[in-house]
């Protein structure tokens, strides 16, 4: 069955944004981009997130499932796909059908309300070598709890730690 | 120069306590370095609240379980402005040109120091720039809500990353020099 991914870059206090929606504190790297070419072909998005990227002209996107969920939007770009509800039951016969794994392209409400449903798989986070002191929480109305059992680890030269986890306890 | 060193145990969403207060999702079961750590260390940093979790003082709860045998022959510096004595194994440190104070106790022999808490004691000291290093537990949870790792910090703080370790149970080690 396909996974369901979610994961950001987050400074070390938890944050994925900083207190002025700024960014500029996210290292980039190459490697992820090709790792989300490689890995995945359908990308989820949560209302702010597709507001985010929806005026860019980019390619970035040709080729990968782009779900947008939001019961306010009335329409999507093209190449998009609105799901206005039913939130839970779409996700899992996503899952069910033939794919790579499946991004959670943001954000941190929407990831949050997919942990709720005990619809994420793994958790990847990016943490920047930085405390931002305040800004938007990786992770906002969380219901419960959430185990996590880690199973890999990396660093990079810059400071960044990566962190990847499987989702244990998935509330149903 | 002596560090003055954090140590704290966070959840990944980045909480040192959960909604009500509760530490019980904190890992017991190894070492996590603490030994090696008490070796660092002779000296230790405490704001006025913590210090009041545990104090002796007549007919009040009894001190909790922090303030045990380890710490007994650590120089333990309590800092505020209210407190007018304190037993004589402390030294009390009040706020007025609190950075040159920290300064000249960094500046003497000795090892390095460990900032015991709170979080307002952390805060100031941290404003300052007179954090040098800081290690994070990262635990394997996610935990939704609770006391911040920091708050009110006034800029944003780089950090150099200069080490690491996992540990079985899947928390994570980290080691940061903050920039000044």
């Amino acid at each position: 069955m396909r996974k369901i991914i979610g994961g950001f870059a987050i400074s070390l206090d938890g944050f994925i944004e900083g207190p002025n929606g700024e960014y500029d504190w996210i290292i980039m790297d190459s490697a992820d981009i090709n790792e989300s070419v490689s890995r995945y072909d359908c990308f989820l998005f949560g209302r702010r997130s597709y507001d985010a990227i929806k005026n860019q002209d980019s390619k970035f996107f040709d080729g990968i499932q782009c779900h947008v969920f939001s019961s306010s939007i009335t329409k999507v770009k093209l190449g998009f796909n609105l799901v206005k509800s039913e939130t839970s039951d779409f996700i899992k016969k996503l899952k069910e059908q033939n794919g790579k794994d499946i991004a959670i392209y943001g954000g941190a409400n929407f990831l949050t309300s997919l942990l709720n449903m005990g619809l994420v798989d793994e958790l990847h986070f990016s943490i920047m070598p930085v405390l931002l002191g305040n800004g938007k929480p990786m992770i906002s109305g969380l219901e419960n709890r959430n185990r996590l059992e880690l199973y890999d680890f990396k660093t990079s030269p810059s400071g960044i730690v990566k962190v990847f986890y499987n989702v244990k306890n998935k509330p149903s | 120069m002596r560090k003055v060193i954090l140590g704290v145990a966070v959840s990944l969403d980045g909480y040192i306590e959960g909604p009500k207060g509760e530490y019980d999702w904190c890992f017991t079961d190894q070492d996590y370095g603490m030994s090696a750590f008490f070796k660092r260390i002779d000296a230790l940093f405490i704001g006025r609240r913590t210090y009041e979790m545990f104090a002796p003082k007549a007919g009040t709860k009894k001190p909790s379980k922090k303030q045990s045998g380890p710490f007994a022959h650590f120089k333990q510096y309590i800092f505020s402005d209210t407190l007018k004595e304190i037993p004589k194994q402390y030294i009390l440190i009040s706020s007025e040109n609190l950075e040159e104070k920290v300064k000249a106790i960094k500046n003497e022999e000795g090892k390095d120091i460990w900032l015991f808490g709170g979080a307002s004691l952390t805060t100031s000291l941290m404003n300052l720039g007179l954090v040098d290093e800081i290690g994070v537990a990262v635990h394997p949870i996610l935990l939704g809500g609770g006391k911040p790792l920091f708050q009110n910090l006034k800029d944003r703080i780089k950090l150099d990353l200069v080490d690491t370790k996992t540990y079985s149970s899947g928390l994570v080690s980290l080691t940061y020099l903050l920039k000044k």
